[in-house]
């Protein structure tokens, strides 16, 4: 297929105006929240951010006061570990100029780097947290990693103990034949 | 991720089972039902655990490892041990595998009290099956993707009330019932009809319809959009429009265009065989029309060799348009090639069109 692409652009008028239209927008989101995570360290958060956390929205709603920096809004069962992490994800995908390859490789990196005990605890902080778009990502995660996994595989990723005598293992596997549980 | 060394450390600790029930049940619906029920056999805690999961997908895989079984009774008997509501049910049938349809009828039925909300049925048989009644049984229905069957409409057909999403692929109707599908359908918010057959007119009846694409190889006499005021996106792709094409639709079509973002027109729908419908129709209702397509950011048009009514087109957007992006022309689509004299005619006829919008992008393709 011959491809002749000409391009005519007419390129914005950057004006000075326009550019202290944005900047001025930008101010106004720098407010930030106080958040202070388990093991007590607190965390200064953009409020475009923070107010993503259901926790911290609830928080806000019996004591709106906490929206003065002043005080700190307590994560009783985040850990400072976790936090940082949520953040790191939060911020890339808050990052109006990621396009879609960009989050789709941050997004394989940041599960790349985490083994599964720290998968799981954050998992836990982000159904704490109730951060839906993590949740879900992590959520779909672990379900991708154990497809098409074999039994074994799915108890020791989990640490599971079976308490199945060998017998009603041996019934169980039949009855589930067809879904590629039988014993070789 | 690091597996081994994780198994290495030996540690009992029974992690996921100790995990809130909502992230494990969110875990298991993101799992096909070959995957689930071998969660059964995990351990005792776990053996029905499974059984409250709200989706149940039979896809690919399944098939494959359940072929030297009776399928129909498995998924039967997986239905007959579920426990609870069912919100989402997919059903993908791959070439070469077949479903009893009175099998799939029952599990309709049993679906449709269960409170069935969010339905896919794929099937990839040369010969397309037909849908069981009982989907009109689904009353609660918000989502439904239909792909590869015959779909007669009951005459007692009385619309899904609350169905948000439809998505027909490669459908059959009969005698123009799409129209009667479609028109039962008043909440709809998302429409795509592709390469469906069997019916000649569209009439969307849903105020709140914001994304529409209908592409179809067959004729079409009529597209009715008068109530759809809210499309944000809209494609419309054809190859053959009937010559009596019922041209009245395209000035209702282009007055519910106030809240338009994105607009894909290719095909028929902008080049026409005759010179006595359709360009004419499409600018008349321009004109008609004074309103301007604020919100309009991209745009693609694609047309074969006759590109002056696709240009008197994109003039009027480009002029009306005052947030437009990008907009794409591609010219010479099938099999004829547009001369080198040709392109730059029109590329000098775009570089000429006043622009509503700064910002705008206009990009010439040659196929």
């Amino acid at each position: 297929m011959a491809e002749e692409t000409e391009s005519t652009k007419t390129e914005p008028l950057k004006t000075a105006e326009e550019e202290f239209k944005k900047l001025e927008i930008t101010e106004e989101e720098e407010s930030e929240l106080k958040l202070e995570t388990s093991d007590h360290v607190t965390f200064m958060v953009e409020a475009s951010i923070a107010m993503k956390f259901g926790a911290v929205q609830q928080y806000l709603e019996v004591s709106p006061a906490a929206s003065a920096s002043a005080t700190a809004i307590p994560l009783h069962n985040v850990a400072s570990r976790e936090l940082i992490l949520i953040l790191e994800y939060y911020r890339m995908h808050d990052w109006v100029d990621a396009g879609e390859r960009d989050l789709k490789e941050f997004d394989e990196r940041f599960l790349k780097d985490l083994n599964y005990e720290e998968l799981k605890e954050l998992l836990l902080a982000a159904n704490y947290l109730n951060v839906e778009k993590l949740f879900n990502f992590l959520t779909k995660s672990i379900a991708n990693i154990i497809r098409n996994k074999d039994v074994e595989f799915v108890r020791t990723f989990f640490g599971i103990d079976n308490d199945y005598t060998p017998e009603e293992e041996a019934a169980y596997r039949e009855e589930n034949a067809w879904a590629g549980v039988k014993f070789v | 991720m690091m597996i081994q060394s994780d198994a290495e450390c030996g540690e009992h600790i029974d992690r996921i089972s100790s995990l809130p029930c909502n992230i494990i049940e969110t875990i298991l619906e993101y799992m096909p039902v070959e995957d689930i029920i071998k969660t059964s056999i995990l351990s005792r805690k776990w053996r029905y655990r499974w059984t409250s999961v709200q989706r149940l997908e039979f896809t690919n895989n399944f098939f494959e490892k359940s072929k030297h079984f009776e399928i129909c009774s498995i998924i039967t008997e997986v239905l007959f041990l579920h426990n609870g509501s069912i919100h989402d049910f997919i059903l993908h049938i791959p070439p070469n595998y077949s479903i009893k349809m009175q099998c799939l009828g029952k599990w309709l039925l049993f679906l449709s009290r269960k409170d069935i909300k969010e339905i896919q049925l794929a099937s990839l048989q040369i010969d397309p099956p037909q849908v069981p009644s009982h989907i009109f049984s689904c009353q609660d229905l918000t989502y439904l993707h239909v792909q590869g069957f015959r779909l007669p409409i009951a005459p007692n057909f009385s619309g899904f009330k609350n169905l948000t999403f439809l998505y027909l692929f490669d459908v059959i109707f009969e005698s123009d019932t799409c129209e009667k599908m479609v028109s039962g359908c008043p909440l709809l918010r998302a429409l795509t009809v592709s390469n469906c057959s069997g019916f000649e007119h569209i009439n969307v009846s849903s105020p709140v319809l914001q994304y529409l694409l209908i592409e179809c190889d067959q004729v079409m006499k009529s597209i009715c959009l008068k109530k759809a005021k809210d499309l944000v996106n809209l494609t419309l792709w054809g190859y053959r429009l009937e010559d009596n094409f019922e041209g009245d639709w395209v000035s209702d079509f282009m007055k519910s265009l106030q809240k338009i973002e994105k607009l894909h027109l290719g095909g028929g729908y902008i080049q026409s065989k005759s010179d006595a419908v359709g360009p004419q129709m499409v600018l008349r209702g321009f004109e008609f029309n004074k309103c301007c397509f604020s919100r309009l950011q991209i745009v693609n048009i694609t047309v074969g060799t006759a590109y002056k009514c696709a240009l008197s087109l994109i003039r009027f957007v480009l002029a009306k348009s005052s947030s437009l992006e990008i907009l794409n022309f591609k010219v010479g689509f099938g099999l004829n090639q547009l001369s080198t004299r040709s392109i730059s005619r029109i590329s000098r006829n775009l570089l000429r069109m006043k622009r509503a919008s700064s910002r705008a992008e206009v990009k010439l393709v040659r196929h």
